[in-house]
């Protein structure tokens, strides 16, 4: 294990295991959505995968990945985040650091600084999400049912709306920002890359929140 | 084009020494010409604090032709000043408006300590150099030219980084203070010839293992670096240096 030590001891090295844990993360964002979007089908079919997830080697893949990739992910940018706070020094600047000579679009520039944030908050989202819909329903009878009964209240279908609002802001900034730090820079392949980190944070968000939206809309029957 | 003046309100961060407390000053400068150099404007501000027997501002500078790297402090939360592509010696006075408030703030960085009011110790930035970018193979005297072939391609992109001045506007810009651009393009640069190949990763890995041990931050790549940079440097430098460093902490085991 002495390379993971000699790339931990480095920030470089941990930007690189960031990279890594995110991609790995939006990986498992996409199969996330494939699944999820089946609750649109009429009938049984959303809970016979959710058995067939359930009871393959999938759930395993996916629970162990997720135990190991999310806490990496989380666990090292705090570790940077903090570094880098610090690296400003005592006093800091009075002009307000939003002034930029940058050409990139502003929504560009602001998710550039804002994913960290966003990330804390996906946090919080997560633990809510997990608790709810895997925690609490270890017995997966009728899961169909249960999300459509929870997501009917506003007030859950607002707070998943937002979730995938903010998932995908992440992925804005996240997806182009991974391949720039495990070392991929190239003239006509990074913009490339870019407009397809765009597209996967329009998928997640407009993805995730349709189901939520549908159900508070169309109050679909259980 | 005939010559106008303006008159422009200056908020001034003094500090008479390092570990000295610092606060703004507040000063008003008429009959300034647009025609001169934002330095220029500050060499008249400090004549005129020197007839009223006051201590005059401190910032550096050596060419003021935007090739030494010595110059540069924030103007209203931007590095070198609004413009991109300009150090602050080639910013003029036509830039901006009578009447125009501008915030003079020294770069902000722990690496980089304040020496006096908008001048910083960047003795970081030689640190960096020291710990690599240099080759350590002593080639005698100068070999003829073109000895070693080398692409029009690759020299004029090495080129692009080694136009670095070093001037620390990159540091100042990030929100994470981090060196990154700098040290990036020194080892990018090298990293592009042929005689920079037997010491690449050694020197990959010594520089940002420098630049972080003297407390610059990380990048997080919101690519303020590039657009701050005089000679507008590229954050592609950044990723092959990431590139680079991995290959050498795990594929070379270094
Ligand atoms: S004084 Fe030399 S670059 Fe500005």
């Amino acid at each position: 294990m002495s390379w993971l030590k000699r790339t931990l001891s480095s920030s470089s090295g941990r930007k690189w295991l960031v990279a890594l844990s995110g991609l790995g993360l939006i990986l498992f964002l996409v199969i996330h959505l494939l699944g999820n979007l089946q609750i649109f089908l009429p009938d049984e079919s959303f809970n016979e995968y959710a058995h067939h997830l359930h009871d393959g080697l999938l759930i395993v893949i996916g629970d162990v990945g997720l135990l190991v990739l999310f806490p990496l992910h989380i666990g090292l940018v705090i570790w940077l985040a903090r570094e880098n706070r610090k690296a400003r020094g005592a006093t800091g600047y009075k002009a307000p650091m939003t002034a930029t000579k940058q050409k990139r679009s502003f929504a560009r520039v602001l998710a550039s600084k804002t994913t960290l944030y966003i990330g804390l908050v996906l946090l919080v989202f997560v633990a809510i999400h997990v608790w709810q819909f895997r925690l609490h329903h270890s017995e997966i009878g009728n899961l169909r049912g249960a999300i459509l009964e929870t997501l009917a209240n506003p007030m859950w279908a607002i707070f998943y709306v937002l979730g995938s609002l903010a998932t995908g802001w992440h992925v804005f900034h996240g997806f182009q920002a991974a391949f720039r730090s495990l070392g991929f820079t190239h003239n006509r392949f990074t913009p490339a890359l870019v407009n397809l980190g765009t597209a996967l944070a329009l998928l997640f968000a407009i993805g995730f929140s349709s189901i939520a939206l549908w159900i508070v809309i169309a109050q679909p029957h259980i | 084009m005939s010559e106008s003046t303006i008159s422009v309100t200056l908020e001034v961060w003094r500090q008479p020494g390092t570990d000295a407390a610092g606060r703004f000053e507040t000063y008003q400068l008429d009959g300034v010409s647009t025609d001169s150099s934002f330095l220029e404007m500050l060499d008249m501000l400090n004549q005129k604090l020197l007839t009223e027997g006051k201590e005059p501002v401190a910032f550096e500078h050596d060419c003021r032709e935007g090739i030494c790297g010595s110059c540069g402090f924030v103007i209203n939360g931007n590095p070198h000043g609004p413009d991109r592509g300009t150090t602050v010696c080639q910013l003029h006075m036509r830039r901006f408006k009578s009447g125009a408030k501008l915030t003079l703030e020294p770069w902000r960085a722990k690496a980089f300590p304040v020496l006096r009011d908008l001048m910083v110790d960047r003795s970081a930035f030689d640190k960096i150099m020291a710990a690599g970018g240099y080759n350590s193979v002593n080639v005698g005297n100068a070999p003829d030219a073109n000895s070693i072939p080398i692409g029009q391609d690759a020299a004029s992109e090495a080129f692009d980084a080694a136009a670095c001045i070093g001037c620390g506007a990159c540091v100042a810009a990030c929100k994470n203070a981090s060196a990154n651009l700098f040290t990036s393009a020194k080892i990018g640069h090298l990293a592009m010839l042929p005689q920079g190949q037997p010491e690449r990763y050694t020197r990959t890995v010594a520089m940002l293992d420098m630049a972080e041990d003297l407390g610059f931050g990380a990048c997080s790549w919101t690519q303020e670096c590039e657009a701050a940079c005089p000679k507008e440097i590229s954050v592609k430098w950044i990723s092959r240096a990431q590139r680079d460093y991995v290959k050498g902490r795990v594929v070379k085991g270094i």
